[in-house]
């Protein structure tokens, strides 16, 4: 999904420019591509803004350095409002006109929210895994 | 209020939350523009809280289910919407027009942008589908810790045993 996200610059600098577009048309619908809210690389836009590209780079790097907790399960749901708190903050705010938000601190409020939800995810699918194994076997 | 979550009563509020919303998000007036994810994560929110109201005890575990179930109707449901409004201009190759091709030669090669166009629909389907489970995950758990803060429903008082009518008296 992030390579996805990055590739119409790569796309537009390999001279393959006719894909983009439809690179840019898989991630309208998630997300809205404000021109000066998304991030340029060599010379063309990245298909998602700062904020989603955060929230997948955080996706993918929670994923990377996932480790099960020694108590096992997941964290206290707790860590998930706080992680979300800040990037939360950051749209309500902006939002409401209060003050002008800076790409950068989308990213890095995208990227402390995408970080913390392979923590949940993971454990969550590994459940639903024994849940459905399970119902699977005894139906009833 | 019961113990454990019953999840062929949250399945069905799963596919209606999921339908609902996954047809409300397909209509572009609706869609937010800072807030790209929140009908996903409004509608795993309002699925864990419908499943799991009359629970006393939630699991975080069960909402993330619940959640990620919600999502993935959620994805379909949106994708049938969207291909039904974009279904006459990708017939037309409208759609393959409008999606930025801006190549020689278009009317030659339709075929080929009209199955780009397909091909970018099926991604856009894809990337729905991941997207709802992930963010309706998050919505669920967004309601287990709310109703962790909230503390533990209080446990339903069982009848007390009623004292006959009339003058009550001790046995001997």
């Amino acid at each position: 999904m992030l390579l996805a996200a990055l590739s119409p610059p790569f796309l537009q600098y390999a001279g393959m420019g006719s894909l983009t577009g439809y690179a840019y048309h898989v991630f309208s619908r998630v997300c809205h591509q404000i021109p000066s809210r998304s991030p340029a690389l060599l010379g063309g836009m990245v298909a998602v803004c700062f904020r989603c590209l955060g929230i997948y780079a955080g996706l993918f790097l929670g994923c990377l350095f996932y480790r099960q907790p020694a108590s096992g399960g997941m964290p206290k749901p707790h860590l998930l409002l706080a992680a979300a708190f800040p990037m939360a903050a950051d749209v309500l705010l902006e939002s409401l006109g209060i003050y002008q938000g800076s790409n950068w601190l989308r990213l890095a409020t995208g990227l402390v929210f995408g970080l913390i939800i392979p923590f949940y995810l993971i454990p969550s699918a590994d459940k639903a895994g024994n849940r459905l194994m399970l119902f699977i076997r005894n139906p009833t | 209020m019961e113990a454990d979550i019953d999840f062929k009563r949250a399945a069905i509020y799963c596919l209606a939350v999921g339908a609902g919303v996954g047809v409300i998000a397909s209509i572009p007036i609706l869609r937010l523009p800072n807030i790209c994810c929140l009908w996903i994560i409004a509608g795993g929110f309002a699925a864990a809280y419908l499943s799991a109201r009359d629970v006393m005890e939630v699991e975080a575990a069960d909402c993330a289910i619940i959640g990620g179930v919600y999502g993935l109707i959620y994805g379909v449901a949106v994708n049938v919407a969207t291909f039904v409004v974009n279904l006459p201009l990708n017939i037309l190759g409208v759609g393959a027009l409008a999606r930025g091709f801006t190549g020689g030669g278009v009317l030659d090669r339709l075929g080929v942008h009209i199955g780009l166009a397909m091909f970018g629909d099926a991604a856009v389907a894809v990337l729905n589908i991941i997207l709802g489970v992930v963010f309706g995950c998050v919505g669920g758990l967004a309601y287990a810790a709310l109703a962790e803060l909230a503390g533990p429903k209080p446990k339903p008082r069982t009848p007390a045993r009623q004292a006959p009518k009339g003058k009550w008296k001790a046995r001997d």
